[in-house]
């Protein structure tokens, strides 16, 4: 009988894994084709729709999906976000199944930098020939400042990007997490020591259902008839 | 040779006043003058646009009706109207309220005069093109048209 614990243990569900890796391939295409311009806007208007509907899928499972994808199991008090990064850089071992306090908190800021930047490109329009398909609804003064808080929004995403990448690239090579890994197999090597937490995976059911009504309600809000 | 260079005089003189008639345009008359291209220009290219990303089923006699109407209102030189002292609309003005144009409209004048000779040129590609009746190449040359515009927005239009 082997009664040691287990040496790996599953952190992330497929649709958190999905979610992650689609929404880095789709803001890569929206910054691509908004940088490109011209008739690359079609793609970037359709890469922004797909990202809404992730983001707000993304969202529900923050509330009802599997333990580590809950919003409710990463968002910590400050207090716990302040000694979580005091340890941090001290290397002090800490053993979170999930996000860690400092994640956490960046995977709410990224998420909601990502919906303005999403949900402003709806109304946002280029003075050229693209509209967002909710210009119609707005002023033209509105539109404008939404525009270029889009253009603004998308400097923080950046820098918010730059940041989220540093601090993997530091787990990797500071503390010897690989967590891009963890991002593809779901599975995160168990630190001796660690207490185990029991985790719960919601159905893969549900989450389909719920990533198939967000693209319903995006696809309702951007396709009303002209 | 009197009357030689009474009318040497008068062309000079003539030649001098439409210079000045320009450098002393109202500011809020070239503002007015240079949105009014520029929307006109806007309202011949977005059906064209919204063809080329198939938003819009493809007409191709609406496409060539823009096409030639953009590239004539483009002749008319828009980039005269960006006189010394329009960076600003005028305080008070009833016409020309505001301006997006940057000041490095005034203070990059070369690097203003390629972006804008930039998009005369895939403008005139666009003509081109719909007079050649090549779908494709109507497409292809309305995107290039887009990407030009942006360009010089990018560069010259005040971030807001």
């Amino acid at each position: 009988m082997d009664e040691r614990p287990p040496q790996s243990v599953r952190v992330w569900d497929l649709p958190v894994r999905v979610f992650h890796w689609l929404l880095v391939f789709l803001m890569t295409t929206s910054v691509v084709t908004g940088v490109v311009g011209g008739n690359a806007m079609v793609w970037h208007m359709r890469s922004g729709y797909a990202i809404l509907a992730l983001v707000l899928f993304r969202i529900v499972w923050g509330l009802v999906g599997s333990t580590t994808a809950r919003f409710t199991d990463f968002l910590y008090s400050p207090g716990r976000v302040i000694a979580f990064a005091k340890g941090l850089f001290l290397r002090r071992p800490a053993h979170y199944p999930g996000h860690n306090p400092l994640g956490g908190w960046m995977v709410l800021v990224l998420l909601l930098a990502v919906l303005f930047q999403a949900g402003s490109g709806l109304f946002a329009n280029d003075d050229i020939s693209t509209e967002g398909p909710l210009y119609r609804y707005i002023s033209k003064d509105l539109s404008d400042r939404l525009t270029g808080w889009h253009k603004l929004n998308i400097k923080i995403l950046y820098g918010l990007v730059a940041l989220h990448v540093v601090a993997v690239i530091y787990h990797w090579l500071g503390r010897g997490e690989n967590l891009v890994r963890a991002m593809f197999t779901g599975i995160k090597a168990r630190s001796p020591g660690a207490p185990i937490i029991a985790l719960r995976f919601s159905s893969l059911w549900l989450a389909l259902g719920l990533f198939v009504a967000s693209a319903i309600a995006v696809w309702l809000l951007v396709s009303q008839p002209i | 040779m009197k009357n030689f260079l009474k009318l040497g005089t008068a062309l000079a003189l003539a030649a001098g006043m439409s210079t000045i008639a320009y450098a002393q345009m109202k500011p809020e008359d070239a503002i007015r003058a240079r949105q009014s291209i520029m929307r006109v220009n806007a309202i011949n290219f977005g059906p064209i646009s919204a063809m080329a990303q198939e938003k819009i089923p493809f007409n191709k006699d609406v496409f060539v009706a823009n096409a030639l109407r953009l590239e004539s209102v483009w002749a008319m030189g828009v980039i005269r109207f960006f006189v010394p002292g329009s960076d600003k609309p005028v305080a008070g003005a009833r016409i020309a309220v505001f301006t997006d144009a940057n000041g490095e409209i005034w203070s990059q004048p070369e690097k203003f005069k390629a972006a804008y000779d930039k998009a005369g040129q895939e403008i005139g590609k666009l003509a081109q093109a719909a007079r050649s009746s090549d779908e494709k190449a109507m497409k292809a040359a309305a995107g290039d048209v887009g990407k030009a515009c942006k360009a010089c927005h990018d560069d010259f239009q005040v971030k807001k």
